[in-house]
């Protein structure tokens, strides 16, 4: 009966599967199947014997699940954007040192940023950027001027056009918003943050959402990290790319998690990637990231009008320390959340509320009641709930980082959760009511 | 008397029922139950409500829960909507458009629903042709595809046809003279409906409606894919995945997803408890057949017209996007082209393989455990048969992330014997869930072809001399096969599609079915083409067995039809 | 074939609280040609069943060829059975429903071609042998029932309800092949007669 063939068809595959088993290297990325595809068939072309399994997830969601595999089991490499989750991963113990694999090639920093970890435990493998990028067919049919900086995207006619994702579904999107917080300080950035998302017209699911809706016209632009800009671009979609002068450029990171299954094999994997012919497939088109090593290595092959990592690192008038980052790691994604991600409805309404007041009042908005009015809607609704003593405070960030299961802890973080989301919400409607009664007069 | 004679016990059934019953509690009882467990225990192993506490006392869970409701109710009004009239009209009328109306009890349940969300968004997006459209000539812009109205509208276009096709079976059983008693007494046109036709069919509407509920109440890859994450399904994915297999909120929420979900089947049972009004007298017909006048076809057609196209927008979307070279912020692709076939063929045969073989071999593991359980059910009288039924059946109200997640945590650690591979990173795993959910979907079919079945054909081989085994095998799975077919053409189809659980499963990209790889595409700015194309091809795979499985299904029960006239005997010889 | 006694020593039986057999005596001696009239649910099929192994007793001891057969299954009493509803499989040809009880003895194949040949010319249905019951009309598919049942030779041949479908012609014809081998049968009649029990 047709079970039985399936049943031996099954047999087969897994006594196959234990075969692969040994010349396996286990990679878990948050990066496109574009670029690991690319990567995979160039690999195993040089290393015949070797297979290349990819593990797609997200990075916050990458974190979890190596930390919840048993050591033994771990998948062999992480490959992901965002540095701070390698130093979350480097805390809790979970990769190993490979010092040794390191290409010397590689300049010691980028701008005045660490390319390679100090202490050995996780290397640059690509440069990215972050920067808006922005639909020319919907921002020309809705007349909208090219975005060139963040703050030109906190324009009120940039309401309801502007995609965003959430700094706890998207490594970009954190090192962006830590970019913007660390470049404007920490209530600035929060101001321009809530800006931003109040002009947002969704919150999308991983960081790809927005790169994709700016491709198909849904929103008109958003933060994206810089490859997907361009890559974008190469596959023809009516899209540019721009780098604000608020910008970092970071390192995308590679490393051994320690408990590897296949350690040795893993290593092979990584020295090719950070090797001139792992590099040069960043170079395609499809992929567009940038290298770590630098041009005057891979002459002739930088195609035209790509961008230079060294130039704009030293354009960008940013510094980006990752310890502060890491520090503030769960508080950011936690604030951002409650007050943003879940409370998109509240703040966009709130917005357009103040919008509509200023463009209702006109100069009548500069002073006297409505200004007073409007200035205190706007407080409510663009200034953040922990302010910059809190989130600099040791003890306060500790709370973060206990133990879930803990039913204690638990309930101390989502009571904290709970708190700021209930107190955004009621300051975005209380803005509302205010602006509604600037606009009245 | 001893134990076993009472009750008929043998070696046999025994054994049977053990298997089955090893096979649910380890994959269906226990990672349920440690989901429950999780979700009331502290970390230090002591009992609390806490964890509950927690989820209630946060506005962001009060939230998903109201709006994981309010979208499943929503869902099933708007399915109602579209249902409810197309069956009155498949029944009620003499209708050309009567096979029309049968495919679009089917077509919706073919394609995905994430796959069919991408489509939707570029068709009726705020910026899709819909909209542009309507933005040129009357400068108005439908939010069909915001926030929660995007699930809403995805929801309630793929799941209509529960209700329909239930509807359909429910009308048609109501005999015609309950009709003509009403006529005779003066009721008609509307009133009828409402008093008479409708009520005596309210059960096929019930049971189909709250299918309905429950499935949308727990999908996950929708609302994922339209990134409406402020729903039940979703934060306890993001939760799960995001903050850990440890973190007991995922748990909370599994547990309130499995209780509503139970409570709504309970719900339904009730309301349809000493209802059965099946009313099919001996020699009685349907209710009549009428034909349409002039302006009720006009109506009735472009309704129908309506639908279809409603039905059909998904599947062109994603046609289309298979062959477009670029579509952005344009009613239309700006051209075409065959390269993401191409792609798809370069990559994907893993990929499909990936899906026969687990679909394939869960498909075939529920009919083995479906025809099992129907036999001790309707054929022995073994104590606590019916548990196994239940238990078995229970898998419905149990969603694949809830499943998946219980896996995880039952099983983290295991190792296969022999192979040093871990249980849950293996795609044996993946194969279980998909076996375990869709095991209900088999175990009715092979339940309804038993009972097609006379015992006395069975104890007629018995008494020819074939002890139980041989009778199963000569007589019973003989005559069971159309519906064994059909259940694992169900649980075949079903579980091609399926990608909540399979997304917290797969744990290496060549181990993803179908499903997970058309996910995976859609992540990157060049892969919505192969992607499109990709699900085109899961659509058509599906389509072709359905329909091959329905020809199959004709023919083995073709034979089986009653005789027909008595005829002259002819002479009898002596010896 | 050896002609063996069918005994019932104070049977009963009942379904739930309901009793239909009540501490029945009844000896059926070798070779014996056994009717049981009575109106409906008196319990005639019950008894039928009961000989055939369907159904167990709750007390009392049943007896083929002096042997107690209560704990010995259907398909090891080798007592053939013809179901008021024919029972012939739909999915099998009428060869091979006739042949199933020969198969499952696992005879020869030539023994199993001729004793199925036989029986099948007995009942007047050769050129039938190739069609599927549901072409056949109800009288010969009641043929095929007794054919099936005649070819395996049983001790004991129970006919259930077997007057309902003949013909006067063809009742008496197959009644007088039925001799051959002890049987009983059950039928229901207007008459008042009912089974009589010996005590």
């Amino acid at each position: 009966m047709a079970h039985v063939r399936h049943i031996a068809l099954a047999l087969a595959l897994s006594s196959a599967a234990l075969a692969a088993q040994a010349g396996t290297v286990t990679v878990i990325t948050s990066f496109p199947k574009d670029l690991t595809q690319a990567y995979k068939n160039a690999f195993e072309k040089a290393n015949p014997g070797i297979t290349l399994e990819i593990l797609n997830k997200n990075t916050v969601a990458g974190i979890a699940y190596v930390r919840e595999t048993p050591a033994g089991q771990r998948p062999d490499v992480f490959w992901a954007s965002a540095p701070d989750a390698f130093e979350v991963l480097n805390r809790d113990k979970l990769l190993a040192k490979a010092a040794d694999i390191a290409n010397p090639k590689v300049p010691d920093k980028i701008g005045s940023f660490p390319i390679n970890d100090p202490g050995g435990m996780y290397f640059g493998q690509a440069l990215a950027g972050y920067g808006i990028m922005y639909n020319t067919r919907y921002v020309k049919a809705n007349k909208l001027p090219n975005p060139v900086e963040w703050k030109d995207l906190l324009a009120p006619e940039w309401f309801g056009h502007v995609g965003i994702t959430s700094p706890s579904r998207s490594g970009t999107m954190h090192l962006t918003a830590e970019t913007i917080l660390q470049g404007e300080g920490w209530e600035e950035g929060w101001r321009t943050l809530l800006r931003m998302s109040g002009n947002s017209s969704a919150v999308t699911e991983r960081s790809f959402g927005v790169p994709d809706g700016v491709n198909n016209g849904q929103f008109a632009a958003g933060p994206v990290i810089d490859f997907f800009g361009l890559s974008s671009k190469f596959s023809k979609f009516p899209v540019e790319f721009v780098y604000p002068s608020e910008t970092a450029i970071v390192p995308a990171n590679i490393a051994l998690i320690e408990g590897a299954k296949n350690a040795a094999e893993a290593k092979t994997f990584i020295k090719f990637t950070l090797d001139q012919a792992g590099q040069e497939v960043l170079l395609e088109p499809k992929i567009s990231r940038l290298p770590v090593l630098p041009y005057s290595e891979l002459k002739g092959k930088i195609p035209e009008g790509y961008p230079d990592p060294a130039e704009i690192a030293k354009r960008s008038k940013v510094h980006f320390d990752v310890d502060v980052s890491q520090s503030r790691y769960y508080l950011v994604q936690s604030l951002y959340d409650q007050t943003i991600t879940f409370r998109l409805k509240e703040l966009q309404q709130a917005t357009k509320a103040i919008y509509d007041a200023e463009r209702k009042l006109g100069d009548k908005a500069k002073s006297g009641k409505p200004a007073e009015l409007l200035a205190e809607a706007r407080k409510l609704t663009w200034d953040p709930l922990v302010n910059a003593k809190q989130a600099g405070d040791a003890a306060f960030l500790k709370t973060f980082s206990g133990d879930k299961r803990d039913s204690a802890v638990s309930q101390q973080i989502t009571q904290l959760e709970g708190e700021w989301n209930g107190r955004a919400r009621a300051n975005y409607e209380q803005a509302v009511k205010l602006a509604n009664q600037a606009a009245a007069l | 008397m001893n134990l076993s004679q009472r009750y008929g016990l043998s070696k046999g059934p025994v054994a049977a029922a053990l298997l089955v019953l090893v096979f649910l509690a380890l994959f269906l009882i226990v990672p349920v139950a440690t989901v429950f467990y999780t979700a009331f225990v502290n970390s230090d192993g002591s009992l609390t409500f806490g964890h509950f506490m927690a989820f209630f006392n946060q506005p962001l869970m009060q939230e998903a829960f109201f709006n994981s409701l309010y979208v499943a109710g929503w869902s099933s009004l708007i399915a109602s909507l579209i249902a409810v009239p197309l069956a009155y009209f498949t029944v009620r009328f003499e209708f050309r458009g009567a096979l029309i109306i049968q495919t679009l009890g089917i077509l919706p349940l073919i394609m995905p629903p994430f796959v069919g969300a991408v489509a939707m968004q570029l068709i009726f997006g705020r910026s899709g042709s819909v909209n542009l459209l309507l933005g040129e000539w009357f400068g108005i812009n439908l939010p069909l595809m915001e926030g929660l109205n995007s699930v809403i509208f995805v929801e309630s276009l793929h799941y209509f046809p529960f209700i329909l096709m239930n509807l359909v079976v429910s009308l048609r059983a109501i005999d015609g003279s309950m009709e003509e008693a009403a006529f005779n007494l003066g009721s008609r046109g509307f009133r009828l409906f409402r008093r008479i036709i409708f009520p005596l069919a309210l059960p096929g509407y019930v049971a189909g409606t709250s299918l309905v509920f429950i499935k949308v109440f727990d999908d996950l890859g929708t609302p994922l894919v339209l990134g409406a994450t402020n729903m039940l399904a979703p934060q306890a994915y993001l939760r799960i995945t995001q903050v850990g297999l440890e973190d007991p909120l995922g748990y909370v929420i599994s547990v309130i997803i499995i209780a509503f979900s139970i409570a709504a089947l309970w719900l339904s049972a009730r309301v349809l408890k000493g209802k059965d009004y099946s009313t099919l007298q001996k020699g009685g017909g349907s209710i009549q057949k009428r034909k349409l006048g002039k302006g009720e076809s006009v109506l009735a057609y472009s309704w129908i017209f309506l639908v279809l196209l409603l039905v059909l927008s998904p599947h062109i979307g994603v046609l289309l996007l298979s062959f477009a070279s670029v579509w952005s912020f344009a009613p239309l692709p700006d051209g075409y082209t065959l390269a993401h076939y191409n792609a798809v063929f370069e990559d994907s045969s893993g990929m499909i393989a990936n899906t026969l073989l687990y679909c394939g071999l869960a498909a075939g593991i529920d009919v083995i455990l479906g025809t099992a359980i129907a036999y001790l059910l309707l054929r022995t009288r073994l104590p606590a048969r019916h548990w196994l039924d239940w238990f078995a059946s229970a898998a419905l109200a149990i969603p694949g992330i809830v499943l998946a997640i219980g896996l995880l945590r039952t099983f983290r650690g295991v190792e296969i014997p022999f192979t040093g591979e871990m249980l849950t990173s293996s795609w044996i795993l993946i194969m279980i869930a998909y076996s375990v959910r869709r095991l209900p979907y088999a175990l009715r079919s092979c339940v309804a072809a038993l009972q097609q079945i006379n015992v006395s054909l069975e104890e007629a081989a018995q008494s020819m001399g074939a002890n139980r085994w041989r009778t199963i095998k000569r007589v019973v799975v003989p005559l069971m096969v159309g519906g064994m077919l059909a259940g694992f053409v169900t649980s075949f189809i079903t579980a091609a599609v399926e990608l909540s659980a399979t997304i917290m499963l797969v744990t290496r990209e060549s181990q993803a079915p179908m499903s997970y790889g058309i996910y995976l595409y859609m992540q990157s700015p060049s892969g919505r083409g192969p992607g499109a194309a990709l699900g085109v091809l899961a659509v058509l795979a599906v389509a072709i067995g359905t329909y091959a499985s329905h020809l199959l299904i004709e023919r083995t029960t073709a034979r089986q039809r009653p005789a027909h006239a008595e005829s002259e005997l002819p002479e009898l010889k002596t010896s | 074939m050896k002609k063996v006694s069918v005994e019932c020593r104070n049977i009963s039986l009942s379904y739930g609280k309901t009793e239909v057999l009540k501490d029945l005596n009844i000896v059926i001696e070798p070779g014996e040609f056994f009717a049981l009239l009575g109106p409906s649910g008196s319990g005639k099929s019950t008894l039928l069943r009961l000989i055939a192994g369907f159904n167990r007793q709750s007390q009392g001891t049943l007896l083929v060829d002096g042997k107690d057969v209560s704990s010995s299954p259907p398909w090891k009493r080798n007592i053939g059975m013809v179901f008021q509803s024919y029972a012939l499989w739909p999915h099998m040809t009428v060869w091979d429903n006739v042949a199933f009880g020969l198969v499952e003895r696992k005879l020869p194949r030539n023994e199993i071609r001729e004793r199925t040949e036989a029986a099948l010319a007995l009942v007047g249905l050769s050129q039938y042998a190739k069609r599927r019951p549901n072409e056949l009309s109800g009288g010969q598919q009641q043929r095929v029932a007794l054919a099936r049942t005649i070819v395996i030779e049983p001790q004991v041949l129970l006919l259930d309800e077997p007057l309902s479908n003949w013909t006067r012609n063809c009742g008496c014809r197959c009644g007088a092949n039925c001799c051959r081998c002890n049987g009983a049968w059950a039928s229901p009649r207007s008459s008042s007669r009912t089974i009589r029990k010996r005590r």
